[in-house]
């Protein structure tokens, strides 16, 4: 007890005293604003604004382009910088409070990724670690599958960030699962971020803004997977003028505009994208086939209005599908919409608030119409979220951070209705509901020159509610208790404190090391029984049976400029534990199974690895190198006897090199090279014979190695000159250069010619595959 | 239900990807042999047989290695154990020993010191009822037995459909229940991409009604594939580590000639 208010007050006099030193000394004055493009008005995040001369007084813009530092009276030079951005210096009388809009201006178009030399140091000045940013104009140089510019594939060239598999979206984060992966666009949760099985992701490249992946030391303001936060944010649109852009593609073409609502005022932007594989099945003579679809198309919107200096509304949102069918027999479509409703409000130039109102929801149908069998299978997830989020710059350059999010979310499991003609029954599963509260308060400050840090904390409560039977299963599987809940009554709760820390210290203008801590849970689950990511996974919520998963995780890193900037080099170590691990039981039924708790098992994992990354951003040519030693295992007691395994997605090595040169104004060149250990796969060891069926034997889980991975693509772009304004670019694509057959599956069968000879085959999906983009701005 | 999942597959397969297959050279694991022992005891003869062998490394080129000097016994209801004679390296039978729906029925196997035991009781009969060929939506050329047959209500039934071409048991497994089908007058095509009938074919289908040892053991068979991200062992209701099965189930059978 005396200890504990020891600590309590220990806290209050640390607090107070942050704030009181606010209060003494001389007079200070608050620097706010915000930072945009000076063509199109678009604000610019995470730009560096630098007093000169003075130490200590670095400010980076928020998500939304603002900032705010302090400073006494005085006269100075403010120097605002940003990647692909000329740096802008402004001199400053400072006698009250300044608030200002900066204007930059971008950088050389033909060294549209020169990197600013400040800017370029934020990795040494930031407490942030275990974070990759990609530009829009880094993805789009990165040479992939049919031509489709992608975000998701291009993070998987970073360190500690590897591939689904073969042209897939889908990717694991620092030895973590698919589904442990946040993915919000425009702060709206995106629950299956993939189109077509995986092969291509619902982000339109068109639409988006910037890209931003955390690995590990997430910022408290972020929670609830255990891996990564892939923070997606869309272009807010032109302010200034009306613009278009598109393309036509082999599989799909992209439509673009933008433009003011009212001049420096409010934007908009649309964006659409859809593809035409489908037109091909048009061709042919048969008419079961040319009456088949297979399309997806996405559409992103956005627009935005500034009331005033002070009050700034967004609106966005995006809706995408997938359909597929089969002449008059069968149909499957399913898709994602999100909305997001912003309100940006400046109560003085130091506190910040954003309030958020965000709807999403995945959904997916099948349809088959058939005599016997005619049915329907249908399950949504859907969430509707509000969030609230301060940003206070005190007086001593302190940031204060602090916010609440209540999401409330909804799973409808697949229905299975039959029609009337169909000889099977319907099969209703009840849906399930839950709320997550989340509260969060941060602190980031330089306690001198050379430290940098930012700690907090995440308070993560979910509640699992009613209306509902629930039940509670012994290990057999076996119902020991069901409880049924009316209305929203609560039926369970879980409590997570999540402990954020994060350290930099700059050992000289060139280097800094930094160190981090962070505790994530997670409270939705995607069962996933098959090696490829299909729209009809399971989403579970924690119930009383399955727990909240937690991962602990632990880094450090060394940073630094080389060459003068020319290069950077980062190198992070990392380890992570994971409790309430999901995996399955031998022939666990997924589908339409209310009792699919039952037929989980849960388990610890283990993750830790090195990352060595080498990024050059200036001159001709750009690019990096990323390579990552890893480990991820898992265990479970019925599992290899309980013994620690390899998870699927353990690589012990990962090698990504992407280069980008400019061979002369009108031509660019890109390629990107892969190589990586195979997953980690159970192949039977020895097998017999019943029924006359040969059956495999698996000595234990995962003990195989997929064959390694190596991949090399290529890309050209051509840009011939133009007068107009009209402006046109080719892009020409070779996935996969040299043909190498890399194996998708490896499976195993009886030899046709002697039933007695059992065979191993692998299917690799793609060979060299060239592709040609047509790509217009005007 | 299954149905849906595998015309997805079909459509990736075919207009989306220029996948390419090709046999590999693996190098795999040695284990310690185990014992595989299948057993089965039916309504439709008086003699019953129990198959015995061994599991042998995936790489090896032989079939079956069967294992003959085991002792097997079968049981009915607890009444006293019989025992079973060789007539074949690994192959024993019994005569005068008919299944009756609704019996539980033991099995015991004592071989190099070991005893290994497993239960089945024999469900009630369910009867075909009719059968056709259904020519494939995708595939013209394609034709698959369909099955219809009334699912007694408010019980759980297991159905294996063992099919018999030209006098050979075909090796795919159709193995159903009635989670979706409860007390209907259920249709299933019996589809499988191993399975090709030709004109002519003289074909038998039997309806094995099975226990639910023996669906999920089935279940594990069929789930053995490459396309699931953790394969694993069926299990087996065999005490003591053997590999197989024992299933004491009813058949109703119906026969037929593609056209």
């Amino acid at each position: 007890m005396v200890q504990k208010f020891v600590v309590f007050r220990l806290v209050f006099v640390l607090t107070l005293s942050l704030f009181l030193s606010d209060s003494f000394g001389q007079q200070l004055y608050s620097i706010s604003g915000t930072v945009r493009d000076s063509l199109s008005g678009e604000t610019i995040a995470g730009a560096s604004i630098h007093i000169v001369n003075k130490e200590n007084t670095l400010g980076r813009t928020n998500a939304y382009g603002f900032f705010s530092l302090t400073t006494p009276p005085g006269e100075y030079d403010l120097n605002v910088s940003f990647v692909g951005y000329q740096t802008k210096r402004q001199k400053l009388t400072i006698n009250r409070d300044t608030s200002m809009v900066i204007l930059l201006d971008i950088g050389n178009t033909l060294d549209a990724v020169q990197i600013n030399a400040d800017s370029q140091r934020e990795i040494l000045n930031s407490s942030v670690m275990g974070t990759n940013k990609l530009k829009m104009g880094e993805i789009l140089k990165v040479p992939v599958l049919f031509g489709e510019k992608d975000v998701l594939k291009t993070i998987q060239l970073l360190p500690g960030v590897i591939s689904g598999g073969e042209g897939n979206s889908g990717f694991f984060v620092r030895g973590g699962a698919i589904d442990q992966n946040l993915i919000i666009l425009d702060e709206a949760t995106v629950y299956n971020a993939s189109h077509l099985f995986g092969f291509f992701s619902t982000f339109n490249s068109d639409a988006i803004k910037e890209v931003t992946l955390y690995k590990g030391g997430m910022p408290p303001q972020y929670g609830g997977r255990l891996s990564s936060v892939l923070d997606i944010s869309m272009l807010d649109g032109n302010k200034k003028e009306f613009k278009a852009q598109g393309g036509i593609g082999l599989i799909a073409s992209r439509f673009a505009l933008e433009g003011p609502l009212k001049k420096d005022k409010g934007s908009f932007m649309v964006s659409a994208r859809r593809t035409y594989a489908d037109m091909f099945l048009k061709l042919s003579k048969d008419s079961t086939i040319n009456n088949s679809s297979l399309y997806f198309y996405d559409l992103n919107l956005k627009a935005n209005y500034q009331f005033n200096e002070r009050n700034t509304v967004y609106l966005s949102g995006y809706f995408g599908k997938d359909v597929l069918g089969y002449a008059k027999s069968f149909g499957f479509d399913w898709g994602n919409s999100t909305a997001t409703l912003r309100w940006n409000h400046i109560y003085n130039p130091r506190l910040f608030s954003n309030t958020s109102l965000i709807y999403g929801d995945f959904n997916y149908n099948v349809d088959v119409f058939d005599n016997d069998a005619n049915f329907n299978i249908a399950s949504l997830i859907r969430s509707y979220t509000l969030k609230q989020d301060f940003q206070f710059y005190a007086k001593s350059n302190h940031i204060f951070r602090f916010g609440l999010n209540v999401l409330k979310q909804k799973i409808s499991p697949a229905n299975f209705i039959s029609r009337d003609t169909s000889t099977y029954s319907s099969l209703e599963s009840e849906s399930r509901s839950g709320v997550e509260l989340d509260t969060y308060i941060s602190h980031e400050w330089s306690p001198s020159d050379r430290i940098n840090m930012l700690y907090g904390f995440r308070l993560s409560s979910f509640l699992a509610t009613g209306p509902g039977t629930f039940n509670e299963y012994d290990s057999d599987g076996d119902i020991v208790n069901s409880k049924s809940y009316a209305g929203s009554k609560l039926v369970k709760s879980y409590f997570v404190l999540e402990p954020r820390f994060s350290i930099n210290y700059k050992i000289d203008p060139v280097s800094s090391v930094k160190a981090s801590y962070n505790r994530n849970s997670q409270n939705l689950h995607l069962l996933s029984n098959s090696t490829a990511s299909l729209p009809t996974d399971v989403w579970m919520m924690s119930s009383q049976n399955i727990k909240p998963q937690l991962a602990d995780q632990g880094a450090i890193g060394y940073f630094r400029t080389i060459n003068d900037d020319q290069l950077e080099f980062s190198t992070e170590l990392y380890y992570k534990d994971m409790r309430n691990q999901i995996d399955f039981k031998t022939n666990a039924d997924i589908q339409a199974n209310p009792n699919v708790e039952a037929d989980l098992i849960y388990g610890r994992g283990r993750a830790y690895g090195l990352e060595l990354f080498l990024k050059k951003s200036k001159g001709k040519l750009n690019g990096w190198i990323s390579y990552t030693l890893s480990r991820s295992e898992r265990q479970f007691d019925e599992i290899n006897q309980g013994n620690w395994f390899a998870a699927r997605q353990d690589r012990t090595h990962d090698l990504s090199l992407v280069a980008m040169y400019q061979i002369n104004d009108k031509w660019s060149f890109s390629s990107t090279f892969i190589y990586s250990t195979g997953n980690a796969i159970t192949f039977p060891s020895g097998k017999y014979v019943v029924n006359e069926k040969p059956v495999w034997y698996y000595s234990e889980r995962n003990g195989y190695r997929m064959p390694y991975y190596h991949r090399l693509d290529l890309g050209f772009t051509y840009e011939p000159k133009s007068k107009s304004k009209f402006r046109s670019t080719w892009d020409f694509g070779l996935y996969n250069a040299y043909g190498r057959k890399n194996a998708y599956i490896i499976d195993f069968r009886e030899n046709e010619n002697n039933k007695d000879i059992t065979e191993a085959y692998k299917i690799s999906l793609f060979g060299m595959i060239p592709s040609v983009t047509w790509n217009f701005k005007f | 239900m299954k149905a849906p999942f595998k015309l997805l597959f079909l459509f990736v397969y075919v207009f989306f990807l220029a996948a390419c297959e090709s046999v590999i050279e693996l190098s795999l694991k040695e284990v310690e042999p185990i014992l595989v022992i299948e057993g089965r005891v039916n309504d439709l003869f008086t003699r019953q047989e129990v198959l015995i062998s061994e599991m042998q490394p995936f790489n090896s080129q032989s079939g079956r290695v069967p294992v003959g000097n085991a002792e097997v016994f079968l049981n009915e209801d607890g009444k006293p154990w019989r025992k079973l004679k060789e007539v074949e390296a690994g192959r024993y039978i019994i005569d005068n020993f008919w299944g009756r729906p609704g019996s539980t029925y033991g099995i015991a196997v004592k071989y190099a010191g070991e005893t290994y035991q497993a239960e089945s009781t024999m469900p009630p009969l369910v009867q075909i009822d009719s059968i056709g060929v259904r020519v494939n939506s995708f595939d013209d050329s394609r034709k698959t037995p369909i099955i219809s047959y009334q699912d007694p209500p408010g019980v759980k039934n297991y159905y294996f459909f063992q099919l018999i071409v030209n006098g050979k048991v075909n090796s795919s497994v159709f193995v159903f229940n009635d989670k979706y089908t409860d007390g209907k007058n259920t249709v299933q095509n019996l589809d499988d991409f191993s399975l090709e009938l030709k004109e002519k074919d003289d074909v038998i289908v039997e309806l094995r009604n099975i226990d639910e040892a023996s669906f999920n053991y089935w279940k594990g068979v069929q789930s053995q594939n490459g396309s699931s991200a953790s394969p694993g062992n069926p299990i087996s209701n065999f005490s003591n580590g053997a590999l197989g099965y024992f299933s004491a189930y009813s058949v109703s059978g119906i026969y037929f000639t593609v056209e």
